[in-house]
C-alpha cells in the first residue's frame, strides 16, 4: 500500500514539475515573441526621424497645418516606444508562473499598438512626403 | 647528421613562425567614405558634437580627442538589444581600464527620460570608473544625425530596412575622430577581434 501511495505521489511531482517547465517555456517563448515585435520596429527609429526632418523643411508652406499635423503623429508613435520601453517590467520572471504570462500576453498587445502606430505614422509621412516632393519651401 | 640539421631547421622554422608579428600590428583601415568639400576630399569624421555626461561635465570631440575612445549608442530602458551590448562594452571595460589612451563613451537615444541623474544612477549600479566610461545626454535629433556618422557612412548596408538599424554595433573612433573599426555588440563572439584592433590602434599612437 505504502508502495502505491508513493509511487501515486511520484507521479503527480513528475507531473506538476512537467507543467511547471512547460509553462516556463510557455513563458520565454511568449517573452522572446515580444522582443521580436519590439527588436523588428525599433529600427524604424531612424526612418522616424528622417521623415520628421523632411516633414520640418514643408513647415514653411500652404500645408504646414497637415505638416504640424504628421509631425504630431511620428513624435507620438516615437513616443509610445519610448513609453513602452520605460514601462517594461524586465523582472516580470518575479511575479508567479501564472501571473507572467498574463503580463506577456498584455505586453504583447501593448508592443504591438506601437508597432502599429510607428508604421502607420512612417507610412502616411513617407507618402505625403513623396506627393509633394516639389512643394515650394518659400 | 642529417636528422640533427633537419631538427634544428624545423625549430627554427617555428621559432620565426611565432616571432612573427601578427596581423594586428597592421595599421587599421578609416572606414567611411570620403567626404568632399569645396573641391577638397577629405576623410570621414565625427562631426563636432557636445554633451553632458553623467557627472554633468560638458562632453566634446576636442575633450575626447587626446585619446581613442569606444563608442555605442542605446536606451537605459530598452529591453533587449541594449543590455545584450551593455554586456560586451563592460567587457571591454573590464579590458581597457587600467589601460591609458582610451575611453568608452555611450550616448542615450533617449534624453527625455536619461537624464544626467539617470544616468549617473545607471553608471554607478555598472560599477564603472566614471572617467573611463562616460555616459553622455543631449539633444535626440541631433544625437540620431551624429549616429549617422558612426555607422552609416561606414556600415552602410542596402539591404537593412530603414537604413541605420540601431543593432547594437560598438564603434572604434581614433583622434581625430575618425572610425576604425567596429563590431557587433549583440554577438560576443566578435569582441576578441576588437580588442585586438583596440590595441592596434593604441600602438598606431606610439609610433
Amino acid at each position: 500500500m505504502n508502495r502505491i501511495l508513493f509511487a501515486l505521489i511520484a507521479v503527480i511531482m513528475m507531473g506538476l514539475t512537467s507543467c511547471e517547465n512547460t509553462e516556463k517555456k510557455e513563458v520565454q517563448t511568449l517573452f522572446q515573441s515580444v522582443m521580436e515585435v519590439h527588436d523588428g520596429v525599433m529600427p524604424k527609429m531612424d526612418a522616424i526621424h528622417e521623415a520628421r526632418k523632411a516633414l520640418k523643411d514643408k513647415m514653411n508652406t500652404p500645408d504646414s497645418t497637415q505638416v504640424s499635423a504628421l509631425l504630431e503623429k511620428l513624435s507620438s508613435a516615437d513616443e509610445a516606444m519610448m513609453v513602452w520601453m520605460e514601462e517594461f517590467n524586465s523582472s516580470f520572471e518575479t511575479m508567479p508562473i501564472q501571473e507572467q504570462k498574463k503580463y506577456l500576453e498584455s505586453e504583447m498587445q501593448r508592443i504591438t499598438k506601437v508597432k502599429d502606430l510607428m508604421l502607420g505614422a512612417i507610412d502616411e509621412s513617407q507618402k505625403w512626403i513623396s506627393a509633394h516632393e516639389n512643394t515650394d519651401t518659400k | 647528421m642529417k636528422t640533427l640539421t633537419l631538427s634544428k631547421l624545423l625549430v627554427g622554422c617555428s621559432l620565426l613562425a611565432f616571432s612573427c608579428k601578427p596581423a594586428q600590428d597592421s595599421k587599421l583601415p578609416v572606414l567611411g567614405n570620403p567626404v568632399t568639400e569645396k573641391g577638397v576630399t577629405r576623410e570621414h569624421t565625427i562631426r563636432p558634437f557636445q554633451y553632458l555626461s553623467q557627472d554633468s561635465t560638458v562632453v566634446t570631440n576636442d575633450s575626447l580627442a587626446n585619446g581613442i575612445y569606444i563608442a555605442d549608442f542605446f536606451f537605459t530602458s530598452c529591453p533587449s538589444i541594449c543590455p545584450r551590448v551593455m554586456k560586451q562594452m563592460l567587457r571591454l571595460h573590464d579590458e581597457f581600464k587600467n589601460v591609458k589612451g582610451v575611453k568608452l563613451v555611450s550616448f542615450t537615444l533617449d534624453p527625455k527620460r536619461d537624464t544626467v541623474g539617470k544616468l549617473s544612477m545607471y553608471a554607478e549600479n555598472l560599477g564603472v570608473n566614471p572617467d573611463k566610461w562616460l555616459f553622455l545626454t543631449g539633444d535626440k535629433d541631433f544625437t540620431l544625425d551624429l549616429a549617422d556618422d558612426f555607422f552609416v557612412a561606414a556600415l552602410e548596408d542596402p539591404s537593412a530596412p530603414g537604413g541605420f538599424d540601431h543593432s547594437g554595433k560598438i564603434i572604434l573612433v581614433d583622434k581625430k575622430g575618425r572610425v576604425r573599426s567596429f563590431c557587433e555588440g549583440t554577438d560576443a563572439a566578435t569582441i576578441p577581434d576588437f580588442i585586438k584592433d583596440v590595441y592596434t590602434l593604441l600602438d598606431e599612437d606610439k609610433k
